[in-house]
């Protein structure tokens, strides 16, 4: 199994495709630093716009921490697409090339198979969001330096403590991870049943556009379902950044005003990606090979 | 004498698609060191027959066994033994013939050495190509690539579902080599399908015809011909002439329609002296009488085919 796991892997990143996410993800974050970069004080006079009669704001607010904050708000919307383009690749892409008919014939089970692409899969999803991480976060700081954190949040604002931040965006983006294995698990479950690859990723992402829009749709009719999608639960990680305040209206240092809707999803998305897989396995161990 | 082992023993093997059935309750057995020729129309069933034995298609009903052990319940130990190319060769066309060829290997169960993969791609004539990419190859190096890697790991059955597609002459002819040199001096059992029935014949030494999914024939190649139905083609100078004459005498009964405008008739293959002196005794210039005996004659007579090709040609 573990022999198997590493030549998934190993397929994974001898495709040059799998070098378009890593190159998309990293000129974006290099253009969005280096606008910020150059005109990072317009942006922040826009946002502060209704703030600045009411507030007096000092200090570099146009730090690290808020550059990441930014551009995970961008990015996480678009990263499924690019693990798509690999994850709802992994059956249809080997039935396409016509190499899933010999690697069938080789001694180890079916389910040994998927769960070894799965795997393989999701430590490609990892690896894209630890190279994320570490230009928009570790880069940013290094650009843009550390200070407190000032969020706008819709109906109030944030401040965390410098020192208070970092393990915050840990916390993010290993939520961050967990949502996008259940895209991964999503896009890997429709590869199952196509025998190209452009089906498969362009369902998936409908499928993400779909519930998206049906999850933030404010219609009451949609409520009821609203719990039971993944993709409403996929945005949970901007919990770790509300904080709570004790009766004098301060803030708690080293709080999150909402753990359990944090877990809650995080439940959830896990329970997303097990259904996901097992149907994956389900659906494959009984499939008939005539590509 | 030691006994030949069954090397693949299927039993009453059946398979539907939808309302189509692929495979009606075929049975036969490939002993050890048999070269076994699979042959059948296309849509005949022999592919859909070739992946129930690689757990590609699940039977609807019927037994497998290879090497004395149930398919369904010795998968792994059974497909360590089984080299096998389906139909094309398809390969991972990023990687290297080199990098194709090891992890294949390291699919199969086995850790080859360098210089190991390189023999075996020397072996199949793609040891100067070892480290280029797939998708730079010719339709035949990947077939010999397919070869490579089914033998990688030294199977004792090997099994090569239509090998020659797409191949050029001298691509058959070295696939046809390639088989009789796993055969004879590797001792290996070979199951080979293939529509190119005259490469069938130079290296099958035993072979099941298969037509709408049921079995037509089965066994050793030299017996299958019957010489009480030889087909014997006929050409003379004046073939409507040799046509009458032959119509309205003691041959009519074994006339049988004409094909490339030659004469065709089926009789005993001791009756063919016969048929030649009241040929030159009616006054007939033979120009050619031979008896043909061509598996391909063979597949002809027993397949549906036939009504197909006669009245194509009529």
């Amino acid at each position: 199994m573990f022999s198997l796991i590493q030549i998934e892997t190993y397929k994974i990143f001898r495709r040059p495709r799998t070098y378009i996410a890593f190159a998309a993800i990293t000129s974006l974050i290099v253009l969005i630093q280096f606008g910020l970069k150059v005109d990072g004080k317009s942006y922040l006079d826009f946002m502060l716009n209704d703030l600045s009669t009411t507030l007096q704001i000092e200090g570099n607010i146009m730090n690290g921490y808020l550059v990441c904050y930014v551009m995970l708000q961008l990015l996480l919307v678009h990263v499924p697409l690019l693990i798509a383009l690999i994850a709802a690749d992994m059956i249809s892409g080997e039935a396409n090339m016509g190499t899933l008919r010999l690697l069938l014939t080789k001694p180890f089970s079916r389910t040994q198979l998927m769960l070894s692409k799965f795997i393989a899969s999701t430590i490609y999803t990892l690896l894209l969001l630890i190279w994320l991480a570490f230009l928009a976060l570790f880069v940013s700081m290094w650009i843009f330096g550390t200070d407190d954190m000032f969020l706008m949040k819709s109906s109030y604002v944030v401040l965390l403590k410098e020192n208070d931040v970092f393990w915050r965006y840990i916390g993010a983006f290993v939520f961050a991870a967990l949502a996008m294995t259940t895209v991964a698990a999503l896009g890997f479950l429709l590869s199952v049943f196509a025998e190209n690859s452009i089906g498969p990723i362009v369902a998936t992402m409908s499928v993400i556009i779909f519930f998206t829009i049906l999850s933030t749709l404010n219609i009451p009719i949609f409520n009821t379902v609203k719990p039971y999608l993944f993709t409403t639960h996929m945005i949970s990680w901007k919990e770790f950044f509300d904080i709570q305040v004790n009766d004098a209206n301060e803030a708690i240092n080293g709080s999150i005003q909402n753990l359990p809707k944090i877990l809650q999803s995080a439940a959830i998305l896990l329970i997303h990606i097990v259904v996901f897989v097992w149907a994956a396995i389900w659906v494959f161990r009984k499939k008939d090979i005539l590509s | 004498m030691v006994p030949m082992q069954d090397i693949i023993t299927v039993n009453n093997l059946s398979k539907k698609f939808r309302n189509l059935k692929a495979v009606d309750n075929i049975s036969f057995t490939v002993r050890e060191g048999d070269v076994y020729g699979f042959l059948g129309q296309n849509g005949a069933g022999k592919s859909t027959t070739i992946r129930m034995l690689l757990t590609l298609i699940e039977p609807d009903a019927g037994d497998i066994s290879l090497f004395g052990l149930s398919l369904a319940r010795h998968r792994h130990e059974i497909l360590r033994q089984v080299g096998a190319v389906i139909e094309k060769p398809d390969v991972y066309k990023y990687l290297s013939a080199y990098d194709n060829l090891k992890l294949f290997a390291r699919l199969s169960g086995i850790k080859p050495t360098e210089q190991q993969i390189r023999e075996q791609l020397a072996m199949v004539g793609l040891a100067d190509r070892a480290a280029d990419k797939v998708k730079t190859f010719s339709q035949g190096m990947k077939q010999r690539l397919g070869i490579a890697i089914a033998l990688v790991h030294d199977p004792a059955l090997i099994i090569l579902d239509e090998p020659t597609n797409g191949l050029d002459p001298q691509g058959i002819a070295d696939i046809r080599n390639l088989i009789l040199h796993l055969s004879r001096d590797r001792n290996k059992t070979v199951l080979v399908s293939s529509h190119l029935l005259t490469e069938i014949e130079q290296v099958a030494t035993r072979l099941i015809i298969i037509d709408k999914g049921k079995k037509l024939v089965e066994g050793a190649a030299a017996d299958l011909f019957d010489p009480a139905q030889t087909l014997v083609s006929l050409d003379t100078l004046n073939n409507q002439q040799a046509m009458e004459q032959l119509a309205n005498g003691p041959w009519a009964g074994a006339l049988q329609p004409q094909r490339d405008g030659q004469i065709y008739l089926k009789l005993h293959r001791n009756q063919v002296p016969q048929l030649h002196a009241y040929l030159v005794q009616a006054g007939i210039p033979v120009l050619a009488l031979q008896p043909r005996h061509s598996l391909e004659d063979y597949f002809l007579q027993v397949t549906s085919g036939k009504q197909y090709v006669q009245s194509y040609t009529n």
